[in-house]
């Protein structure tokens, strides 16, 4: 049964962007791919289509009975809002980062996550209190963090792709097997948004996508509970966050009069202005001009790097 | 390809930064304790091990945003605040 729900959401995720990406070229729901040597137009807010897939996946999940997938979805959904409401009305960064608490609600009120997290070399902990404050900060920081990577074709699945995997290998080895369930229940749809939105890219999914998909990031590594091996998997993006909050404040990357790169014939290399903002994408073309094929390779390969450290990390979570 | 061994590098160092952090507070911090009848002291010894505790993250992330300057060139705003040095140079 597990096998059908996920091969239909696989499919209906993938029916829903294709129709979504015909209706978006009707409707000039587009955004240009200033990466590329000819600026194309390609259809945006594929995160709506990607979104309905995530929840269709978690109903399917739910409906064979397993209960955290409801508010599972719930996260996901309000992710995909505020995700949604940032592509409409443009939030500034403080904004995104006070919004994006909002998808940890239904986690704490379901009651579905033990405030006893696993840590490296200390194991298991009781926080209590100070747990529901740092599950907030933890959701915002995740969601932030992956809507700060989503800037080059693909980047955003395709990191959150390699997350998960390490995500549940690490949860295999402390023996947590929700977060199995959820990766198994997750994978399809962001498979199929994977498909369409690798380089180069046929959609872009917008906020909606990256918020949701951080929503389920976060719902992944703190009901899975493997918070610390969590934030070890996804180091290369939390220090592209980390960098880009650094460098300019609160004030924001879209702020700055300088762009982290410049884009000549269709290869990027990074801005040698001080005032340009410090991205993981410009540290990767300091010295010279990359494709965009190549940084979005060389990234997968740092995020590979760390999804390994997050399975050392688990290691030492056992004590 | 050259340009992605710094990253290399720092990503192991932000990880061996957490860890250090953590393997501090097993030894240092977590043995602090106090469970006796004085409820303000056993207060005191949990406020002052939290303070502890987030003190030393954000000591790894200077540590790390330090890096991050050496390997970008360019200055971290935050840094500057938070080290008291002035705002970067335009």
């Amino acid at each position: 049964m597990i096998l059908v729900a996920e091969i239909s959401s696989f499919i209906a995720t993938l029916l829903m962007i294709e129709a979504f990406r015909r209706l978006a070229l009707k409707l000039r729901i587009v955004a240009t791919d200033y990466h590329k040597p000819d600026r194309p137009e390609v259809p945006n807010l594929a995160g709506i289509p990607l979104t309905a897939g995530l929840v269709l996946s978690y109903t399917l999940f739910y409906i064979l009975g397993n209960k955290v997938f409801l508010p599972i979805a719930l996260s996901t959904i309000l992710g995909g809002f505020i995700g949604l409401f940032d592509d409409i009305a443009d939030l500034p960064p403080a904004g995104k980062v006070a919004f994006g608490i909002i998808p940890s609600i239904p986690l704490i009120a379901s009651h579905i996550l033990l405030p006893r997290p696993l840590i490296p070399f200390i194991g298991r902990t009781r926080l209590t209190l100070a747990y529901y404050p740092g599950v907030m900060i933890y959701t915002t920081v995740m969601i932030n963090a992956v809507n700060m990577i989503d800037s080059l074709n693909g980047l955003m699945p395709g990191v959150v792709l390699i997350s998960m995997v390490s995500m549940v290998l690490s949860s295999s080895i402390t023996g947590m097997p929700n977060a199995t369930n959820i990766g198994i229940a997750t994978i399809p749809p962001l498979l199929a948004y994977y498909l369409y939105n690798r380089y180069p890219s046929k959609v872009f999914g917008g906020n909606v996508a990256s918020m949701a998909i951080g929503s389920t990031l976060a719902s992944l590594a703190l009901v899975g509970r493997v918070e610390v091996p969590g934030v070890v998997s996804i180091l290369p993006i939390a220090i592209n966050g980390y960098c880009i909050l650094a460098s300019t404040g609160l004030k924001g990357r879209n702020a700055l009069k300088t762009r982290p790169v410049i884009v000549t014939e269709g290869r990027l290399r990074a801005n040698p202005s001080q005032d340009a903002t410090v991205t993981l994408i410009s540290m990767l073309c300091r010295e010279k001009a990359k494709s965009e094929l190549t940084i979005i390779l060389e990234i997968y390969a740092l995020m590979a790097l760390s999804g390994f450290l997050a399975i050392i990390t688990a290691f030492l979570c056992l004590g | 390809m050259r340009d992605i061994y710094p990253i290399i590098f720092l990503t192991m160092a932000f990880w061996l930064a957490l860890m250090g952090d953590f393997l501090f507070i097993r030894l240092f911090i977590v043995p602090l304790s106090y469970n006796g009848p004085r409820i303000l002291l056993r207060i005191t010894i949990n406020i002052f091990k939290t303070a502890v505790s987030v003190f030393m993250v954000v000591l790894s992330l200077v540590f790390v945003g330090k890096l991050i300057e050496r390997i970008s060139g360019k200055k971290l705003r935050l840094l500057s605040i938070l080290l008291r040095r002035g705002s970067r140079p335009s």
